[in-house]
Parts: structure tokens; sequence; C-alpha cells
């Protein structure tokens, strides 16, 4: 998808010092696209969003649908995306969006999911959804910040 | 008294605690809440939400993060959106905790203790002899 140079899934959202390892890297981008159906009904942490990236980069929070809405229209700046969790991808990919490449920067452990590999923790659906992915030539890696080694998904999941 | 909180990644809040204690003595109304690896930020936020709670005695909690930006932070600020008596300092370090062991009374207000912890932060970090 043009203009859609990093996708990453981390259920922390935003976190200061991780997503600005990752804009040096890609230092094109100058905007992010949080698409979360929670977060986009909070104005309040719409405005914590924009105090935790660089002031030269916009951000906004979008639902499902919405950012659906806007990919397919195309993306109109370098954009990193940024989702809690593979179910968010899954629905967007359901609805006829296209992904490269998805780094998967952080899934914590909670109720339901298990280790995956490192601070990757999932749940069985979590698991199916990844090979789905993968079955439709997605690559999936795993790398929490830009100096840390990738794990490509397909290595650790069968 | 104002309850405090101390949030962070790891062993770090608890560990700043542990250090302001040997220097100074133990305090009241102190807890730590650190995140720990691989932990979901809703569980932490839970546990979070707890420590808040002890130390409330109803003059209000300030809260100490370690790092501008880092969950423990985001978490906290958007709690002291929700409640109005919480205050938010972050980059804690020992200056700061041992500022609050030693000048926190029964009667410190919120207001000043939130500005004094920043000054003593601020000011413990320094080349010593220059």
């Amino acid at each position: 998808m043009e203009n859609l140079i990093f996708t990453r899934i981390d259920d922390r959202l935003i976190h200061g010092q991780v997503v600005a390892a990752w804009l040096r890297t890609y230092s094109n981008v100058s905007h992010i696209l949080v698409i979360d159906d929670q977060a986009f009904r909070d104005d309040f942490m719409q405005q914590m969003f924009k105090m935790l990236v660089p002031s030269e980069i916009t951000i906004e929070i979008r639902s499902v649908d919405e950012a659906a809405q806007m990919m397919r229209a195309g993306l109109k700046k370098p954009t990193m995306v940024i989702v809690k969790a593979p179910v968010t991808l899954k629905r967007l990919m359901d609805m006829g969006l296209k992904f490269d490449k998805i780094n998967i920067g952080g899934m914590g452990m909670s109720a339901g999911r298990k280790k995956l590999f490192q601070n990757v923790s999932s749940t069985p659906e979590e698991n199916d959804i990844f090979r789905e992915m993968m079955k439709n030539g997605v690559t999936l890696e795993v790398q929490i910040i830009p100096a840390a080694k990738t794990v490509n998904v397909a290595n650790i999941l069968k | 008294m104002v309850g405090a909180v101390i949030a962070s990644h790891g062993g770090l809040a608890d560990a700043l605690i542990k250090s302001a204690g040997m220097l100074v003595g133990e305090a009241e109304q102190v807890a730590a809440a650190g995140i720990l690896p691989g932990e979901a930020p809703q569980e932490f936020e839970e546990r979070l939400r707890a420590a808040i709670k002890r130390v409330d005695a109803g003059d209000g909690v300030i809260a100490l993060a370690d790092l501008y930006g880092g969950t423990p932070n985001n978490i906290l600020y958007r709690l002291a959106h929700e409640e109005t008596n919480i205050r938010v300092i972050t980059g804690a370090n020992l200056p700061m905790l041992l500022y609050l062991f030693t000048e926190r009374q029964p009667g410190t207000k919120l207001e000043e203790l939130a500005g004094a912890l920043l000054a003593a932060g601020r000011d413990g970090i320094a080349e010593f002899g220059k």
C-alpha cells in the first residue's frame, strides 16, 4: 500500500521511547495512524498521544471502519500504522486491505494468552490469525526496537 | 498525609523506595508498582490502581513515574485525568525520593510537594565538585 511505511502491533500503542526509535529508523514517516475502536472514542487519549510524539509528526486515532475507508482512498503522507492486537489487522485484511510486512512489538501476557516468543504472548485465535496472515503472504516479524534482532514468526509458529 | 506511588518499568520503583529507606528510614503511605516484562498494560493498571488506593488517605496522591512517555507514566496520566487529586511527576530518581521521605508531612499540600519534588529531582543531577 502506498505511503504505508511501517505497520506495528503493540498493546501499549504509543510509549515514548519505542516509537521515537522507530521514527528515527523510518525517518520519512511524517504521520502516525493509530487504529483502535476503543481509543478512537477517547479524546483524552488523542491528546495524550500528541504529547508522546515529536511535534513535527502528525497523529490521529481512527476506528477500524474509518481507517479502512481512509486506507482504501489512499494514505496521503508516509505513515506508520499502530494497532493493539492482531485482530484489528485481520479485520482490515478481511475488508480487502493488504499488508506486506507486519512488525510485532509487544503483546503482553493476559488471560488466555500463552508466551509465544520473548515479550510476545498470544491466544490460540491470535496464532491462527498469524498463520492465516502468513498463508496470505504477509511477513510477520517480532522486533521491539530497531536495534533488536528480527525474528520471523514463520520460524516460531508452525 | 499526601500518599505516594512510585511507578516504573521492572523493579526500579521498589529499589528506589528500599534505597531511600536505607538512607533516611522507611516512610508511610508509599507504594511501588513496577510493570513486569511481558505484562499486559491492563493488568498493570489494576495493580497501579490498587497501589493508589492503598496510599490515598484523602489528601491526594503524588505519583512518581520513571520515564516520560513510558507505560507507567501514561497510565498514571490517564488515571490522574479521571481523579482530580493525583499529580504525576516523571524522571523519578533517588534525590526525589529522599526529598519525599524527609519533607512530606501531614499538612504538606499536594501542589507544593509536586513543585518541590521536580526541583529536588533536577537539583540532584550535577557533576560533583564542579
